[in-house]
């Protein structure tokens, strides 16, 4: 491999970023100028055949790549989709990005997947870093819902789809949350349950979290029932946070449901509780939401709400290639909701006798 | 840096004093700052080429001065670097590749450095053009959680100086951190003898990272020669999905057939927990179960998986102590390759055979 002539010695730091090879060194080797070399790669201009063939070869032999900044340059050819995810330590998103990634492949396209932890900061800073990138589109799974962000890919023309949760503003696919707690409350009232709490995160980016805490609340408002709200904080070993929790479900006028956010948190829950010696189902019942493969294991058995995945990332991938190929014009948003499903397993059963008529 | 050494007019420093101080900068107040249209300052940004020298200087200034998108444009004009790190998994889905992904991101981000994560599956033709993804984006350095061995690839990012550091895999070309797999199939495959199992299986991930899965079903085979028992190639099994795990099932239901097995990692023997306990073998009254990993689910009560744990956080920050090293210092030093010692965690899934 060659070594490039440091162009920009007097500023860049040395090392092997400095060596690989510019613009400059392509039109050096070719004996063009620089911006013949910027024409024969956004074939714009008249350049001769000859001319064009030689600056090719310059290219080939000097392994060049195109600046990603001078992004336009390249973003005509890059066939690379950006994938924005909440939390990839979350198998339902891991298993998104990996539908997602079929759905790309097939279409030709190539995937790079960016974790936001559901920080809002993190979650700004790597669109940002999106679109310093030749990216043809951005998936966005799990969307904090922050109007800079959307306005940011909007302005720059990036193609965007939201993928399971709703925002006005944009293309989206995703469950209607309301819907999805509404059947985890309904299931829990069902079998007797009438003290019901809520537990949440911030591993869950706002606008998700916001819908299903609200879904929540006006389920258990139809039902003429008082919403109660946890925080999943018991992370860490964190004792204290541990003996509120079995205080929760053991002291005097008790809760005897619990409907998480999603199933990672009805599975730490499930732990933490047994781990306080309360039993699941016999003592409370627990639900999640999302369908993880994990809550259907034989030893876990989460009544959960499930998310059709296969349909969320087929449609949304749709959608973004409808923007990409310009078949949709811009100010046209399109919406789709799909139906979550209750699946009935064995963290729920109905409340002990000696609880259920607390509340 | 570079450009905030440059002088500024005092008019330039009092609006940008009054801009700043209330809000986030936005392409207008550079726009008003430089005195040109908010599509200049945007063509400066995207599209350097398109702007006179002298306009882009102006412009570059009350970026600069504004400090609008202080980490990003501006700065790499300049320096060329893009402060991103290409991290290349095997399966997202896998909780060992997320969680590693996590801390490294984690590491990363203390460094200054955003990350880029690509998904092989475990698939040659996909790592390439995932690689050549990000390569395309120009990231800095790559880390390997993966490497399906395809030499070409490795060539390839050698051949272009890429920084690359492989973390939980091994090539003796890169730099290189991981733990030593015959230690830890070793723990595992000492522990089921401790507890009196003559006849050990040993079922593979088929997803798993190549130069991995051969390392640890060659050290089973040691493991097994040291504690006096044979192995027998038949009981390396793949655990297949797609077929309901039919070769493990076949196994375990032969006569005199395994009461232990040593799954190649915690993914694997959390389905193989569920595969058996659907099939009427429970876990580990009928067979013991072994993982390697150490992933978080394997530590619920409910899953209370033994297995081999690897220090993940010692991983994760070793990978980006190596990759700044190699982004420092170029090609012009040998490898750094570093084994981690994994130790034993035993929970309920093992017990003395029936």
């Amino acid at each position: 491999m060659k070594a490039a002539k440091g162009s920009m010695a007097g500023q860049a730091k040395p090392g092997w970023a400095s060596q690989r090879p510019t613009i400059i060194d392509v039109a050096n080797l070719s004996g063009v100028s620089k911006s013949t070399v910027s024409n024969v790669i956004r074939d714009k201009g008249h350049v001769a055949e000859t001319t064009r063939a030689r600056v090719l070869e310059a290219i080939d032999a000097l392994g060049y790549r195109p600046n990603a900044l001078a992004r336009d340059l390249v973003r005509r050819h890059a066939n690379t989709i950006g994938v924005l995810v909440g939390d990839l330590g979350n198998t339902f998103y891991a298993e998104l990005v990996k539908l997602i990634e079929l759905q790309a492949s097939e279409a030709g396209y190539t995937t790079i997947v960016s974790n936001t932890d559901g920080d809002l900061a993190l979650e700004r800073a790597r669109v940002e870093t999106l679109l310093e990138r030749p990216v043809r589109g951005v998936v966005l799974l799990q969307f904090s819902g922050d109007r800079a962000v959307l306005e940011e890919l909007q302005a720059a023309h990036v193609p965007v789809v939201v993928v399971s949760c709703a925002d006005e503003r944009a293309d989206c696919v995703a469950v209607d949350d309301s819907a999805g707690m509404a059947l985890a409350v309904e299931h829990l009232y069902s079998v007797g349950h009438r003290s019901i709490a809520h537990v949440t995160g911030t591993l869950i980016e706002d606008a998700t979290r916001a819908a299903r805490f609200n879904g929540f609340k006006r389920a258990m408002a139809s039902r003429r029932l008082q919403p109660r709200l946890l925080s999943a904080d018991w992370e860490g070993e964190r004792s204290e946070a541990k003996r509120e929790l079995r205080a929760l479900v053991t002291g005097g006028p008790c809760l005897t449901a619990f409907a998480a956010a999603n199933d990672v948190m009805a599975i730490r829950l499930i732990d933490v509780l047994e781990a306080a010696g309360v039993r699941v189902p016999e003592d409370v019942s627990v639900t999640g939401f999302d369908g993880i493969e994990l809550g259907a294991h034989v030893r876990i058995g989460l009544t959960t709400v499930a998310q059709p995945r296969a349909e969320l990332t087929s449609q949304g991938f749709e959608l973004l290639l409808d923007r990409i190929s310009g078949k949709v014009g811009t100010g046209q948003v399109r919406r789709v909701r799909l139906d979550p499903e209750l699946l009935v397993r064995g963290s729920t059963a109905p409340p002990r006798r000696d609880l259920a008529e607390v509340g | 840096m570079t450009l905030e050494r440059r002088a500024t007019r005092p008019a330039l420093d009092a609006a940008a004093d009054a801009a700043t101080a209330s809000r986030r900068p936005t392409i207008n107040d550079v726009a008003a700052l430089s005195g040109v249209s908010k599509s200049t300052v945007s063509n400066v940004m995207r599209e350097p080429g398109t702007v006179s020298a002298a306009t882009r200087e102006r412009v570059l200034e009350a970026v600069a001065k504004l400090g609008y998108r202080p980490n990003a444009t501006a700065r790499n004009l300049l320096l060329r670097r893009t402060n991103l790190i290409g991290v290349v998994v095997g399966d997202v889905a896998n909780a060992f590749d997320s969680e590693l992904v996590k801390g490294i991101e984690r590491h990363a981000a203390a460094g200054n450095y955003t990350t880029l994560v690509c998904n092989t599956g475990g698939d040659p033709r996909l790592e390439a053009s995932r690689i050549d993804a990000l390569l395309e984006q120009r990231v800095d350095g790559i880390v390997l959680l993966d490497f399906t061995g395809d030499r070409a690839v490795l060539a390839q990012l050698l051949a272009e100086r890429v920084p690359v550091v492989m973390v939980s895999c091994w090539s003796e070309y890169a730099d290189c951190v991981a733990v030593d797999d015959l230690i830890g199939i070793e723990l595992a495959v000492g522990h089921l003898a401790d507890l009196g199992h003559e006849r050990i299986a040993h079922v593979v991930d088929p997803v798993m990272e190549v130069t991995t899965r051969r390392a640890r079903a060659e050290a089973f085979e040691r493991a097994l020669l040291r504690t006096a028992r044979s192995p027998r190639a038949e009981w390396t099994v793949v655990y297949d999905a797609s077929n309901a795990g039919a070769a493990v099932l076949s196994l375990l239901g032969a006569e005199n057939g395994p009461t232990g097995i040593v799954a190649a990692n915690d993914h694997t023997a959390i389905r193989l927990m569920e595969l058996l306990e659907r099939n009427g073998l429970a876990v580990p009254r009928d067979i013991s179960l072994v993982g390697f990993d150490g992933i978080d689910i394997a530590g619920l009560a409910r899953i209370g998986l033994t297995t081999i744990v690897q220090p993940r956080e010692t991983l994760a920050r070793k990978t980006l102590e190596l990759l700044l090293a190699r982004m420092d210092s170029g090609y012009d030093t040998a490898p750094q390759q570093h084994r981690l010692i994994p130790s034993l965690v035993v929970r309920a899934s093992t017990a003395p055979p029936r």
